[in-house]
């Protein structure tokens, strides 16, 4: 069977056709939430804000314009959101899901419960130590890594969603992959901790 | 290692330069043990870097996102639909109705206003007429005869002091109404 296109799903909900609509969010709830996840390091807004971003593409729905790809709309949509919910100083809490990090805070890093508790552990520092350096980018550069390494978002696309040329995207990446590099120097020589 | 040839190793890493430029990276790193190492840097990182995981969505996030949506839905129907016509009435009939209040609130402190506008002077004064202005004729020293005749009715004239002063009885103790 041949998968629709998210075009063709988004010209459907734009008919008012709810299956498709639910056919988009089947497919977009996860990466969306994820995405927020790691830009607002906060569970519950991450969520709150991933449904947001589905309404209004709903109520925008007949401001669609086909020749842009769905995705580039709705992440511009995510990321605008993300972005504004981080100056309104609503994206710092912190969600404990698997303890406390070095500093007493409440870590938000996901282990897989499946591996060992020497192994979670090792992961869950690896991952706030990966979280820190990515959180201590300047925002466009955070937005952009993330769109690029988790998201699997193609630079022309990170252009479009962050409203900036290819060239000021290549820029921005890597000037982040080598701020990055420096920070994550002990993960990056010899792959551990 | 300049950090234009840097940034362009980067980018072959991660497929972002053009096909031509890709290709004399290539050749250039066959012979550049430093870039090799450098680019290896890169693949490690990026590798390291999946070591961030994050939560998946919670089971009722689509309920949730169904709700909100059917929620906006119905408000949207009541104000682009047939409702919006009803709202429309209902402001508009609104905004009539305080109108209406405004005009008739307005007349009704005219009417109070006017027949206080148009009367002559308080009694009190009225009683007591402003004295003509008087001349240096005037403030001649009366006669004998009028002077005496002022001085009979200087009483009544310190009388009529107290008659006219009401507020003095006001300050009288109220009967009770037991």
């Amino acid at each position: 069977m041949v998968m629709d296109s998210d075009l063709d799903l988004m010209l459907r909900v734009r008919q008012g056709d709810a299956d498709s609509f639910g056919e988009l969010l089947r497919r977009y709830r996860t990466p969306l939430v994820k995405y927020f996840c790691r830009l607002v390091r906060d569970q519950a807004l991450a969520e709150d804000l991933a449904q947001e971003a589905f309404l209004r593409v709903y109520k925008a729905r007949h401001r669609y314009r086909p020749d842009a790809r769905f995705t580039t709309w709705l992440y511009r949509i995510a990321t605008n959101l993300a972005l504004n919910a981080i100056r309104d100083g609503r994206g710092r809490q912190r969600l404990d899901v698997n303890g406390s990090g070095e500093d007493g805070e409440a870590s938000f890093e996901f282990v897989d419960p499946g591996i060992s508790v020497e192994q979670q552990l090792i992961e869950t520092d690896r991952g706030r130590m990966i979280r820190e350096a990515i959180e201590a980018l300047p925002e466009n550069q955070r937005a952009a890594v993330i769109l690029h390494k988790y998201q699997d978002i193609d630079y022309r696309q990170i252009g479009k969603i962050l409203k900036v040329s290819e060239s000021a995207v290549k820029s921005l990446l890597f000037r982040a992959y080598e701020t990055l590099r420096a920070r994550l120097e002990p993960l990056v020589r010899g792959g551990q901790l | 290692m300049k950090c234009q040839e840097r940034e362009k190793l980067f980018l072959l890493v991660h497929q972002m330069l053009e096909p031509q430029e890709a290709e004399a990276m290539r050749r250039h790193l066959a012979g550049c043990a430093e870039c090799t190492r450098a680019a290896e840097e890169y693949r490690e990182l990026d590798t390291a870097l999946d070591g961030w995981s994050v939560a998946e969505p919670s089971p009722w996030f689509d309920a949730k996102v169904r709700a909100r949506v059917a929620s906006s839905a119905r408000k949207n129907s009541g104000f682009f639909g047939f409702g919006r016509v009803r709202a429309l009435a209902a402001g508009m009939a609104a905004v009539a109705l305080i109108l209406a209040a405004v005009v008739v609130f307005h007349h009704h402190v005219v009417e109070n206003h006017q027949p206080a506008i148009s009367q002559p002077q308080p009694v009190a004064s009225a009683a007591v007429p402003e004295p003509p202005a008087t001349t240096d004729a005037q403030r001649q020293p009366l006669p004998a005869a009028e002077q005496l005749k002022m001085d009979e009715n200087l009483s009544l004239l310190e009388d009529y002091d107290v008659v006219s002063n009401f507020d003095a009885l006001s300050e009288l103790p109220q009967a009770n109404d037991n």
